[in-house]
């Protein structure tokens, strides 16, 4: 958690040397680990959540609000039928036709384009995913490594990154061709962004005394890079990593909402105009899910390559 | 609490030293750079859609001359604070008690877990639907993009309280109220103010796409209307407008955070 607080730090742009200051801080944590660690399951913190959860108590009460929020909602659209609440889809509407075999809006797990929206809006976030990463690694490895081109180019990045991916959309659509480039670039801009941002962190993360060893033992700047640079900047690349797939999936759906033609976003919103209302919930989960599975695995793919980490941190 | 005056914003001797200093001048002549490859290309012919620096230049003073490009910032601000507001209050409120109470927090996390990776803008559709006005609906979009950050933040906040602390509290004989007061609340604060400052920048995020998508004035509907109007001069103005509130909105609440925790480098 204390990573990520960080880095949620450094993608709001807070001066780098409170950014150290709190991963000095992180360290300090870390030895104080068995004490916080009881303390916190004394308290029952999010932390060792994987453990915590198979304890029956916490899964108990995680239940009991679910089950409260599903009741409340069934209440208040289907039985009671509130004011204003009676616009809203009931969940028995919504989980019927979810799993229906003969959709009324035409939409379930059953129907081809169901899957059709789901691979649009992921192929769409992959790539600009991988465009971001491709180009947002390298550059923030260059910006982190040497002072002169942090200098000379890092205020050009600080005067474009303020604007919000959202507001490109305009600007994407009249100078971008086809209706496929600009929602791509608009999902990829501000995953980009937190890329750069947390690459160019990690590498000044990196302990001075390791670079004194590597020119002490004589490495030339290609095994700088790979033997230090790479691996002790890959902590912090990695929750960047993590905040540009959260950040993709958000701007995406703005963007094909806006000016998609397919995808989810669209699906949604396209289901607001048809009035077709569970297919907008039906969107809402499916998005859910699939924002939240893509940055699991990349925590998953962030814990694998970097074993020697996992071990102070207590986060899964 | 520190004064305004005694900050670094009055100090002469911070702002000749950072005019002296060679980083400033890299970093102006890399913008300069930038904004030189940009006229040099439009010069050139490339770009042809894409009004050069020079023509934003004259243009940009016009269209925020023409009535109702202030009521603009007006309006978009009075939804972002409003839906912020709202946020901040009730995860505060949430947060606190879920920190202290292992019960309710073990009952509304996984909830809230689930509900967290739905982009705020998917809500736009439902927000319509049923919230009467349109300034609710985005006011409430404003809200669900704000509220989870915050409420984050406070938690981790509250998890970072050293138990120490607690330990010494409690064997000085501190009462509830004064373990909440002097300890809970002080230990909370940086970690409060991070979300909140991640969560401004982020309703404005929402409030411009919610803007383009449905509104009928504001920042976002003006540069959505430039767009409807062919205007790139309006559009570059737009997203600069956007740019800047966002940006300034963040740094007020970094400045609020430093004031309220002196403590804190």
């Amino acid at each position: 958690m204390q990573t990520q607080t960080v880095t949620q730090l450094a993608a709001t742009g807070a001066s780098p040397s409170s950014i150290i200051f709190s991963v000095a801080g992180a360290d300090n944590g870390n030895r104080e680990a068995a004490l916080i660690e009881a303390f916190r399951q004394k308290n029952g913190s999010s932390q060792g959540k994987v453990g915590r959860l198979l304890r029956s108590s916490s899964l108990r009460y995680g239940a009991l609000g679910f089950a409260v929020f599903l009741v409340a909602w069934y209440l208040a659209t289907d039985l009671l039928k509130l004011p204003r609440f009676n616009f809203l889809p009931s969940p028995v509407l919504v989980f019927s036709e979810w799993m229906s075999r003969e959709p009324t809006h035409g939409v379930s797990i059953f129907t081809p384009i169901y899957y059709e929206h789901i691979l649009v809006s992921m192929r769409r976030v992959f790539l600009a995913f991988a465009i971001a990463v491709l180009a947002g690694v390298p550059l923030g490895i260059l910006l982190g490594w040497s002072r002169a081109f942090h200098n000379f180019f890092f205020p050009i990045v600080e005067l474009l990154r303020p604007i919000p991916p959202l507001a490109w959309v305009p600007f994407a659509v009249l100078i971008l061709p086809g209706v496929e480039t600009p929602v791509v670039f608009v999902t990829l801009l501000a995953a980009f962004f937190a890329t750069v941002l947390n690459t160019v962190l990690g590498v000044w993360s990196i302990n001075d005394d390791y670079f004194r060893a590597a020119s002490c033992l004589g490495y030339t700047r290609l095994d700088v890079l790979t033997r230090v640079i790479v691996p002790g900047s890959m902590p912090f690349v990695f929750t960047g990593l993590q905040i540009a797939m959260g950040v993709s999936w958000f701007s995406l759906v703005g963007g094909e909402m806006i000016a998609g033609r397919s995808g989810l976003g669209f699906l949604i919103f396209d289901a607001y105009m048809q009035v077709a209302l569970p297919n907008i919930v039906i969107g809402m989960i499916t998005l859910g899910i699939l924002g939240y599975a893509s940055s699991a695995a990349i925590r998953r793919l962030g814990d694998r390559l970097m074993a020697w980490q996992s071990k102070g941190r207590n986060s899964q | 609490m520190t004064r305004l005056w005694d900050s670094k914003l009055f100090s002469l001797a911070h702002w000749s030293r950072r005019l002296r200093s060679p980083v400033l001048w890299q970093g102006l002549a890399g913008i300069v750079t930038f904004f030189a490859v940009w006229q040099i290309a439009r010069w050139l012919g490339w770009m042809a859609i894409i009004p050069s620096p020079i023509e934003l230049a004259e243009g940009i003073p016009e269209e925020i001359a023409q009535t109702g490009y202030w009521q603009n910032w007006i309006d978009s601000s009075r939804r972002v604070f409003v839906g912020f507001g709202i946020a901040a209050i009730s995860a505060i409120v949430i947060g606190v008690l879920m920190g202290m109470s292992t019960r309710l927090r073990a009952a509304i996390f996984p909830l809230f877990e689930v509900m967290r990776p739905v982009p705020p803008l998917a809500w736009l559709p439902l927000a319509i639907l049923f919230w009467p006005s349109s300034e609710m609906t985005m006011a409430f979009l404003t809200f669900i993009g704000a509220f989870f950050p915050i409420l984050l933040n406070v938690l981790a906040g509250i998890d970072k309280v050293d138990r120490r602390y607690v330990q010494a509290a409690l064997s000085l004989g501190s009462s509830r109220g004064a373990l909440f007061r002097r300890i809970l609340v002080p230990g909370a604060l940086p970690s409060l103010f991070t979300g909140l400052a991640i969560a401004i920048g982020i309703t404005w995020e929402v409030v411009i796409a919610a803007e383009m998508a449905s509104g009928t004035n504001g920042l976002g509907y003006m540069t959505w209307d430039s767009y409807m109007t062919h205007s790139m001069i309006g559009i570059v103005l737009g997203m600069l407008s956007i740019g800047l509130a966002g940006m300034a909105c963040s740094w007020m609440m970094r400045w609020v955070g430093q004031i309220a925790t002196p403590w804190q480098k």
